[in-house]
C-alpha cells in the first residue's frame, strides 16, 4: 500500500519522541544528598517487607508494625523519621528492590548470610534466632533435624525461597529434590497439609506466629528439635539486621549507633518482647554485621 | 553486569527444568485436544442439560485467568481430596483451559464442513459413526490443524505461570537460582533465550503448517 | 461455608478496581503502540521495518510473565526503575502492542483496494481517503479483536500479581495468608474476574455481528 508511507515519517518520530518523554518521566531520578539526609529532611523512610508476622507485616489498619520496623522506628526517631511507608514486595524480590530504590531500608527480618553481604549492606544484628520444624500432627515421618531429613529416604521439606533456610538444607545434604520452595511460610504451610511436603522448615519465631494464626489441630511443632551444630560446637543461629543499599554507609552507623544503644539499655528487648522474642533472642555485643559477613 | 560464565554454569540446570516445561507442554497440549473433544461432542450431544454444562464450562474459563485457576487447583482442591503432584497440577490445569478455546477450533472446524456432505453421507445410507469418521473428521482437520498449531504455542507460552505452583520448570529454576544466588540478570536471561528459541522454531512450524493446510482466503 | 465470606469483599474489590485500572491504561498504551509498530511495518525504510518485525517476533515468541520479570527485576540493574505500576502497564502494553500490531495491519490490508481506486475515481484527495474511506472501514474490522485482545488483557493483569502488584491476584494470596480460607477466597476471586470478563465477551460478540454487516 504505496499511500500509507511518506506520510508516516514525521508523525512516527514525533509520537516516538512524546513516547520517551512520558517514559522518562517515570523513571526514578538520581539523588544528590544520601538518604539519611533524606530522611532527616523529609521526616519519612520507606521499608521494604514481606508480610510476613513477626518481623515486619501491615495490620488490618494499616499501620507498619513488627519487630524490625519497631527497631527502624525507635532508631530513626531521634533523628526526625515521623513516618514510615511500608513496600511489601515478594522476599526474593528484597534486594533487588532496596538496589532498586523501591525502598531505603530491608525491615523484613532478613539474616545476616556472606551471599547477601556482597549483594548489599546490614546493620549489627537486632535478633538472634534459631530454626524449626512444623509437621502434621504425629511427626509421621519422626523428622527432629535435618540430619533426620538428609539420612530420610524420601522426606520433602518445604522452606521459602531465597530464604537462609536453602542454603542451610544444601548444607546439611538434604538433596535439592527433596526441597519445595514456596513463596512465603503460608503457602508452605498450606502445601504440607496438601501432603505436598512432610515438613517446613522456618525460623522457630516465624513458625510459632504462623502456627498460631493458622490455628489448626492438624498441624504441630516438632519439638524436640536439633538445632544445626556450627563449626565451633554451638548451635547456628540466624541473626537478623536491618538491609541497607552499600553506599548508605552514613545511615547504617547512625542506626548501629542507635542499635548498640538501645541494646544496653534494654529497651531492644522491649520493643522485641512485644512479638515474642525473648532475653534468649538478643544478640550479643560481639556480634556484628562484619563478623557474621565473613564466610 | 552480566557473567557470561557464570550464565553458562547455569545451562545444565536450567535444560533440566526445560525438560520440565517440554513435559508439561506436550502432557497439556494432549490433555487439551482430548478435553476440547469432549467439550465439542457434549455441545453437539442434543442433551441440553450437558449442552448448557459444557457452554458454561467454556465461558467460565475463558473469562478467568490461568494463574487463579492454578492457584485453585493446587491450594484449594486438596482439601477435599483432590490432589495431584505439581506438574500433575500444572498439566491437567493447562489442558483443562486450553481444552475449552480447542472446543471452538473443532467447532469451527467442524461447521466448515459443507452441509452437503452430511446430505451426501445420509442419502447414501451412511451410519453416523462412519459419517463422522470417513467424511466429516478427514474433511474438518487439515484446516483445523494451523490453529491447533498456534494454540500448542500459546500453551507453550503459559507453562512458565506453573513456577507459581512450585513447578520447576526452566521459569521455575532461574527463580530459584536468582533467590539462592540474587543475581537476576543470568538465571533469567539463559531461560528467556531458551523459551525464545524453542518459540522460534515452533513459528517457523507453525508457518509451513499454515501454508501446507489453511483454507484459501476467499 | 456457613456465613458468606462478605466480610473478604472489601479487600478484594479493592483489587479488583486496581485491574481495571491496570487494564484500562495499559489498553491506552497497548493500542497507540499497536499503531505505530503497524505502522513501522508497513513503512518504506528497511531498518524500520525490520525493527518493528523483531520487536513483533520477540514480544509475541516469549511469555508475558518473562517479559514483565525483565523489566522488574533486570532493568533497574542498568539504572531504569520503574514501580509496579509503570512496569505492569509498559511490559503488559509492550506485550500487547505485538498483538494488537497484527490486528491493525490485518485491518488495513482487509479493506479492498478498490475502496482507494473508487475514492480516487470521485476526486478525493490522500487525506480525504484516509480520514472518510479507509481508516473507517479497516477501524470496523479491528474492533472485534480489539474487544478480543481487550478480555484477554483483563486475565493478563493477573501476572502482574506476581511482580507485587496489589491487584486482584496479589489480594487473594494476601488474603489468604492472613485469614487462612482459601476457598473462599479464591472462589470470589475466580467470580468478580468472571464478573469482570463477561460483560465484556457479550459486548464483543455483538460488536462482531455490527461489523460483519459491513463485510
Amino acid at each position: 500500500m504505496p499511500i500509507i508511507h511518506s506520510h508516516l515519517h514525521r508523525r512516527h518520530f514525533l509520537a516516538g519522541s512524546a513516547a520517551l518523554a512520558v517514559l522518562g518521566s517515570f523513571c526514578s531520578v538520581a539523588r544528590a544528598d544520601s538518604t539519611l539526609d533524606r530522611i532527616k529532611q523529609t521526616g519519612a523512610v520507606a521499608v521494604g517487607i514481606a508480610n510476613e508476622k513477626p518481623y515486619g507485616f501491615v495490620e488490618t489498619g494499616g499501620k507498619l508494625v513488627g519487630a524490625i520496623p519497631d527497631v527502624i522506628f525507635a532508631a530513626l526517631e531521634p533523628h526526625g523519621l515521623k513516618d514510615m511507608k511500608a513496600e511489601i514486595v515478594e522476599f526474593n524480590a528484597l534486594i533487588p528492590g532496596i538496589n532498586a530504590n523501591r525502598f531505603d531500608i530491608i525491615g523484613a527480618g532478613m539474616y545476616i548470610r556472606p551471599k547477601r553481604c556482597e549483594a548489599i549492606a546490614f546493620t549489627n544484628p537486632v535478633t538472634r534466632a534459631g530454626y524449626g520444624f512444623a509437621s502434621l500432627k504425629g511427626n509421621p515421618k519422626n523428622l527432629h533435624s535435618l540430619k533426620d531429613l538428609a539420612q530420610s529416604a524420601d522426606a520433602i521439606v518445604g522452606t521459602q525461597n531465597g530464604s537462609a533456610q536453602v542454603e542451610e538444607l544444601s548444607k546439611a545434604g538434604v538433596p535439592t529434590d527433596r526441597v519445595v520452595l514456596f513463596s512465603n511460610a503460608t503457602e508452605a504451610l498450606a502445601g504440607m497439609k496438601a501432603k505436598r511436603v512432610d515438613v517446613i522448615y522456618f525460623p522457630g519465631l516465624e513458625l510459632g506466629d504462623l502456627l498460631k494464626t493458622a490455628n489448626d489441630p492438624e498441624v504441630e511443632r516438632v519439638q524436640p528439635f536439633q538445632q544445626v551444630i556450627g563449626n565451633n560446637g554451638e548451635p547456628e543461629f540466624g541473626y537478623s539486621a536491618l538491609g541497607l543499599r552499600k553506599g548508605d554507609d552514613d545511615l547504617r552507623q547512625a542506626l548501629n549507633a542507635e542499635i548498640a544503644k538501645m541494646l544496653a539499655s534494654g529497651r531492644l528487648l522491649q520493643i522485641i518482647s512485644k512479638y515474642g522474642y525473648g532475653a534468649d533472642e538478643l544478640p550479643t555485643k560481639d556480634d556484628t554485621a562484619d563478623r557474621l559477613c565473613k564466610p | 553486569m552480566f557473567e557470561l560464565g557464570f550464565a553458562i554454569s547455569l545451562i545444565p540446570e536450567m535444560l533440566r527444568g526445560l525438560w520440565v516445561t517440554m513435559i508439561a507442554t506436550f502432557g497439556g497440549f494432549a490433555l487439551a485436544l482430548l478435553v476440547g473433544s469432549l467439550l465439542e461432542a457434549g455441545r453437539r450431544s442434543g442433551v441440553s442439560a450437558l449442552q448448557s454444562v459444557c457452554n458454561g464450562y467454556i465461558t467460565f474459563v475463558r473469562c478467568t485467568p490461568l494463574l487463579v485457576q492454578l492457584y485453585f487447583v493446587f491450594y484449594v482442591l486438596p482439601a477435599y481430596g483432590i490432589r495431584f503432584r505439581a506438574l500433575t497440577t500444572g498439566i491437567i490445569c493447562l489442558g483443562l483451559h486450553i481444552g475449552a478455546y480447542i472446543a471452538e477450533v473443532y467447532r469451527s472446524g467442524i461447521d466448515a464442513v459443507g452441509k452437503g456432505q452430511w446430505d451426501a453421507s445420509r442419502s447414501l445410507g451412511l451410519p453416523l459413526f462412519a459419517t463422522w469418521r470417513h467424511v466429516i473428521i478427514p474433511q474438518a482437520l487439515p484446516p483445523m490443524l494451523p490453529p491447533l498449531g498456534n494454540f500448542f504455542i500459546g500453551l507453550f507460552k503459559e507453562t512458565p505461570l506453573l513456577a507459581a505452583i512450585t513447578v520447576i520448570d526452566v521459569f521455575g529454576t532461574a527463580n530459584a537460582i536468582a533467590g539462592r544466588t540474587f543475581r537476576y540478570n543470568e538465571p533469567y536471561t539463559v531461560a528467556a533465550l531458551m523459551l525464545l528459541a524453542i518459540s522460534l522454531l515452533a513459528a517457523y512450524g507453525q508457518r509451513r503448517l499454515e501454508r501446507r493446510f489453511a483454507k484459501a482466503e476467499g | 461455608m456457613n456465613t458468606p465470606p462478605f466480610d473478604l469483599l472489601p479487600q478484594l474489590l479493592k483489587g479488583a478496581g486496581v485491574t481495571l485500572q491496570v487494564t484500562g491504561l495499559t489498553a491506552v498504551v497497548a493500542l497507540i503502540l499497536s499503531f505505530l509498530v503497524a505502522f513501522a511495518r508497513m513503512a518504506p525504510m528497511r531498518l524500520l521495518r525490520g525493527a518493528a518485525t523483531v520487536y513483533v517476533e520477540v514480544l509475541r515468541g516469549t511469555s508475558a510473565i518473562v517479559q514483565l520479570f525483565y523489566l522488574f527485576f533486570i532493568l533497574p540493574a542498568f539504572g531504569l526503575s520503574m514501580g509496579p505500576l509503570t512496569t505492569a502497564v509498559i511490559g503488559l502494553g509492550m506485550n500487547m502492542s505485538a498483538y494488537g500490531s497484527e490486528v491493525v495491519r490485518a485491518g488495513f490490508t482487509a479493506v479492498p483496494r478498490n475502496q482507494s481506486e473508487a475514492a480516487a475515481a470521485l476526486a478525493l484527495n490522500r487525506v480525504q481517503t484516509y480520514r472518510l474511506v479507509i481508516i473507517p472501514q479497516a477501524l470496523v474490522i479491528m474492533m472485534p479483536s480489539f474487544g478480543n485482545l481487550l478480555i484477554e488483557l483483563i486475565k493478563a493483569t493477573s501476572l502482574v500479581s506476581l511482580i507485587t502488584l496489589t491487584e486482584l491476584t496479589f489480594s487473594g494470596r494476601q488474603m489468604v495468608v492472613t485469614t487462612g480460607r482459601s476457598f473462599q477466597v479464591w472462589g470470589l476471586v475466580l467470580l468478580i474476574y468472571f464478573l469482570m470478563a463477561y460483560p465484556l465477551t457479550r459486548l464483543v460478540g455483538r460488536i462482531e455481528r455490527y461489523a460483519a454487516r459491513f463485510r
